[in-house]
């Protein structure tokens, strides 16, 4: 490979960061705060805060009203698995599946955007704690390995990502989904307060509770209010939701020590035998395909965590011949994501005089109950948990699609007209990290670049298969005592890890270099001026939404990061 | 001039408070000059004509109105299956042989009814799917967003517990 390496001091920097996404962007952020010339890799095309072409396009200016263009069915097929992702609000910020291809020895569904931002310019905005309940899970149930941290390790962390990102919700008071330092919640309906005072009558474990997400229910740091729109996936121009683009990368920016350099391509990490470290990256430029080199004293992997990992394998050296970090043999391995599509939905009878304005980007949430340490919430059949989102509305003018022999000017009239009052709870659940859930490289097939591309061999288990059934049959039982009629129960078993888009695992973090790629720091064992703080890391998918935990571990891996620099630890 | 043009110079002409009235009246001359791009022309009429008596104009737009021809074509052209196309053309072309379009309103609706009532799958099929692809057309349309539900785009605050009567018994467009 012919690698340019002139002007080497131009390309060196104090700290590398690899990706512009939900930690990519807190890296930036924080290195720079702490004084450190950062570099920011990222593979896709600059997007600056505002430029969100469809944000504030109207449904008749779609051609297809916002639907799946059978165009994007050839180009983005894996990416429409989802149903929603590639409309042509969003096509957009999903990347092209012919030019980025994968395989599937077992299905997997891989969704993701290659561009400034990332998915923080897609993501849900749910964003919960992991509590000590997950911390201490496979240690005790002994699937996986053990966490290196516990929660007093994170909370300060929680504390301030929160307090910069901004997250709205309410500080409930459960142990298995610990408090924050929240804006105030977005408020609810009338039938989503009704089913939250049914189940807190009849349940004495179980709370509906507003959901906490990373939209603002009033101005933070600089940011507008949420207006209700509830267009968020396509970019806010309000800034009203968290992403790199509206939050962490505008505060980079802001100290002039950020650099920010689109359409690169990180190949490998460059080790160096004589320091046992890492020097820097090597590139490809997306648009010329030159190979360059670029260095620095701290290297922040943040590509997202199948890509991470693929860069992780990539960088082989004598050290390192199975891939960077890969003492454990466990690199690419303990693939998670969450399972879900699995719930109850039914009708209300009531309510009928009453209604609501404005489109709420959030949902409400229903916290793990089962599993939670003591015998009255112990399952036999499976272990862990899982949680429920959801919401309530009234129903739209596409209930008078299916009303086949009525038409004319009444029917017309009535679809003008809310329907009935609906709610619907989903579960989301977690995947257990089993070894053998992986994605690998194949060398064999490479992309348009010459990169080796992904292959993964991943699947959801018994375990997941038993609480798929407490999660739907609980789904209906809380239904059913809010008072709800025809209920009806979902269950999509064809649903794929992936599906999603919480792929997580492949360089987890443990206690030692013998089960692990990470420390408890978010450092590479052997390599520890080489930090992973995308979902990567994580040793248990816990239930919960992962994206804040992302943003605390990234913080605090930064902190250590520049303290051990300034200690010439690393 | 297309139709999004029009209105919104429609707009202008009156002041961005222009009545739906108005703009129904605009989009009705407008519509005159709607054709088909992936359709055929003897398709796009029996759309328009079947989708006008599913969604009629009253003291709210029609589907011709509203263009819901139009999107048709365009979802059909870009955004349906082969086997989806394929359904949809054997529908139309069923009634064009009985020259839909030349009928009475009367017997138009007694056509759709008898299809809607008939036990038999395909011409049922045929009527979800296209009911389907109209209502589409039609509710997510600038002319029902303005003239048939409320309005507001920006809401800029969330009212949780809003009387219905406050909304005058309408949905908010969304």
């Amino acid at each position: 490979m012919n690698v340019s390496t002139k002007g080497t001091a131009q390309h060196t920097y104090d700290a590398i960061v690899v990706g512009s996404g939900i930690s990519g962007g807190w890296a930036a952020k924080e290195l720079t705060e702490k004084g450190l010339n950062t570099l920011v890799l990222e593979r896709g095309r600059d997007v600056k805060h505002g430029d969100y072409p469809t944000a504030m396009m109207e449904k008749w200016e779609f051609p297809g009203r916002n639907s799946i263009s059978q165009e994007s069915l050839d180009r983005q097929a894996k990416q429409s698995r989802t149903g929603y992702t590639t409309r042509e609000a969003t096509a957009h910020w999903f990347v092209d599946d012919v030019d980025n291809p994968y395989s599937e020895d077992k299905a997997f569904d891989w969704c993701r955007g290659y561009h400034v931002g990332g998915r923080s310019l897609m993501w849900g905005r749910q964003s919960y704690r992991l509590s000590d309940l997950d911390f201490e899970a496979n240690a005790k149930d002994g699937f996986g390995t053990d966490w290196p941290v516990r929660y007093k390790d994170l909370k300060p962390w929680y504390d301030h990502v929160e307090g910069f990102a901004g997250i709205s919700g309410n500080n409930d008071g459960l142990p298995q989904l610990p408090d924050g330092n929240f804006l105030p919640p977005f408020a609810m309906n009338v039938l989503e307060e009704h089913v939250r005072d049914r189940i807190a009558k009849k349940f004495s474990d179980r709370q509906l509770i507003h959901a906490r997400v990373a939209n603002l229910s009033q101005a933070h740091n600089g940011r507008g209010a949420c207006q209700y729109r509830a267009r968020c996936s396509r970019g806010c121009p309000y800034g009203a939701y968290f992403s790199s683009n509206s939050s962490t990368l505008p505060a980079a920016y802001a100290t002039n020590r950020l650099t920010l350099r689109p359409f690169s391509i990180v190949t490998e990490v460059i080790y160096d035998a004589n320091t046992s470290k890492a020097k820097g990256v090597r590139i490809l430029d997306a648009e010329t395909g030159e190979a360059m080199e670029y260095y620095a004293k701290v290297v922040f992997l943040c590509a997202s965590a199948i890509a991470s990992t693929s860069i992780l394998m990539n960088s082989k050296s004598d050290r390192f011949p199975n891939g960077m970090g890969n003492d454990s043999g466990e690199l690419g391995h303990n693939l998670m994501d969450h399972h879900f599509k699995v719930g109850a939905s039914g009708r209300y009878d009531g309510f009928n005089d009453i209604y609501y304005k404005g489109r709420r980007p959030t949902s409400i949430y229903i916290p793990r109950f089962r599993n939670l340490g003591d015998s009255a919430t112990k399952q036999k059949d499976y272990v862990r948990g899982f949680g429920y989102q959801g919401g309530a509305s009234r129903t739209s003018w596409t209930r008078g699609v299916a009303e086949l022999a009525r038409f004319g000017a009444d029917l017309k009239a009535d679809m003008f007209a809310p329907g009935d009052w609906r709610m619907g709870i989903g579960s989301w659940g977690e995947h257990l990290p089993y070894h053998e859930n992986r994605m690998y490289l194949d060398h064999n097939k490479v992309d348009k670049w010459g990169m080796p591309t992904v292959t993964f061999d991943c699947e959801f288990k018994e375990n997941e298969r038993y609480m798929r059934k407490d999660m739907q049959a609980s789904a209906i039982e809380m239904l059913e005592t809010a008072g709800l009629e025809d209920i009806s129960g979902f269950d999509d078993p064809t649903s794929a890890p992936g599906l999603c888009i919480h792929e997580m695992g492949t360089a987890r973090m443990g206690t030692s270099a013998k089960n692990s790629v990470l420390n408890g720091h978010n450092q590479v064992h052997g390599a520890s001026n080489v930090f992973v703080t995308d979902g990567s890391f994580m040793a248990s998918s816990a239930c919960v939404n992962p994206s804040l935990t992302y943003m605390a571990f990234t913080a605090r891996a930064a902190d250590h990061a520049v303290n051990e620099l300034n200690r010439h630890n690393i | 001039m297309n139709r999004r043009e029009a209105i919104k110079r429609t707009a202008l002409l009156f002041g961005v408070a222009a009545s739906p009235a108005t703009i129904t009246r605009a989009l009705a001359e407008m519509s005159e000059g709607g054709s088909a791009r992936y359709l055929t022309s003897s398709q796009y009429k029996i759309v328009v004509a079947v989708a006008e008596r599913l969604l009629p104009a009253s003291d709210t737009p029609g589907a011709t109105d509203a263009g819901v021809a139009d999107y048709v074509d365009v979802a059909y052209g870009l955004f349906m299956s082969d086997d989806n196309q394929n359904s949809l053309r054997k529908g139309l072309a069923h009634l064009d042989r009985h020259e839909f379009d030349a009928m009475d309103a009367a017997k138009q609706d007694a056509t759709i009814k008898s299809i809607a009532e008939d036990n038999a799958a395909p011409g049922k099929n045929w009527l979800r799917q296209f009911r389907s692809l109209a209502f589409n057309g039609y509710f997510t349309s600038e002319a029902a967003a303005k003239s048939g539900f409320n309005w507001d785009p920006v809401p800029g605050g969330f009212s949780p517990k809003l009387p219905l009567a406050e909304a005058n018994g309408v949905s908010f467009f969304e």
